[in-house]
């Protein structure tokens, strides 16, 4: 069944429990500070701690990917994606250039945990960088349609680009 | 004056070691080495770091049974520990995380991205 723009069922389609059937999909595994986009159904998998990943699909073509940053802001010696300011503009330059359609692009957010949580700390990168990923999405133009940030916890994230199902464990 | 954080290294790599020293000396840090689990938690105990750079593959004891021995012990317990693992070692992080460590960083060690989660740990 087709499933409207932001209805429910996709909010709750962050499953916390129990492991996905990943029904035939390619498999990958994203290292920190990589990005991986897909124009066929594949399920990518990452781990992330004060690390964020961005996940986005475009639910009219089944094409989407994820990025996994580590660090809000690039510095001029480094422009990788390991940086947030680069890896949320490369992902949904990307997923374009995959052949997305802006228009009908949407995203999700997971990780930015702080080991000794956020009331403790002035300087809060989990924080940072979950911030940074909404800021940038806003100013794209994509709307979050779900997300799983902040805490103490590490998380284990498989997103499914070509649904937009992304199953969470924190660890 | 200045609350100076106190860090243990441990690793079994003198290079790494180092290397993480150099890092870490962009910053006013009192560094502590072990050069493998045992020693490390036998470190931790007596010198009560405010944070723990721990490696995965070392002799005597690694750093997943380290990380255990660390959460069994009440006054080390809390202390914050970041694993630091290979790329070919990530599908270890997961046991890394069961073992009671609170993030990781992966080596070739990034000097912006190890500091930042140093200073993220330690509230700075």
């Amino acid at each position: 069944m087709p499933r409207l723009p932001g209805t429910a069922p996709e909010r709750a389609a962050t499953a916390l429990s129990g492991t996905p059937d990943s029904g035939g999909r390619a498999q990958v595994y994203l290292h920190a500070g990589q990005l991986a986009v897909a124009a066929r159904p594949t399920a990518i998998t990452t781990i992330l701690g004060s690390c964020v990943a961005v996940c986005l699909y475009d639910r009219s073509t089944g094409i989407g990917g994820m990025n996994h940053f580590l660090l809000p802001y690039h510095v001029e010696r480094d422009r990788s994606a390991r940086f947030g300011t680069v890896a949320v503009p490369a992902l949904v330059e990307e997923v374009l250039r995959a052949g997305a359609t802006r228009g009908t692009l949407v995203a999700k957010i997971f990780g930015g945990a702080s080991v000794i949580g956020a009331f403790k700390t002035s300087r809060n990168l989990g924080e940072e960088n979950a911030a940074l990923a909404r800021r940038l999405l806003e100013e794209a133009g994509i709307p979050v349609l779900d997300q799983d940030v902040g805490g103490t916890k590490g998380r284990k994230l498989i997103f499914h680009v070509d649904d937009g199902t992304a199953w969470v464990r924190q660890l | 004056m200045v609350d100076r954080k106190k860090i243990l290294l441990v690793d079994d790599s003198s290079t790494v070691l180092l290397m993480e020293r150099m890092i870490l000396s962009k910053s006013e840090y009192d560094v502590v080495t072990a050069k493998d689990g045992l020693e490390g938690v036998e470190k931790a105990r007596a010198e009560r770091p405010d944070l723990i750079l721990m490696d995965v593959v070392m002799p005597r004891m690694d750093g997943f049974e380290a990380c255990r021995k660390l959460r069994e012990a009440e006054e080390t317990a809390t202390i914050p520990v970041i694993m630091v693992t290979t790329r070919g070692e990530l599908a270890s992080v997961e046991t890394g995380y069961a073992s009671g460590c609170n993030d990781y960083v992966t080596k070739p060690i990034n000097g912006l991205e190890l500091l930042a989660k140093v200073r993220s740990c330690l509230g700075q």
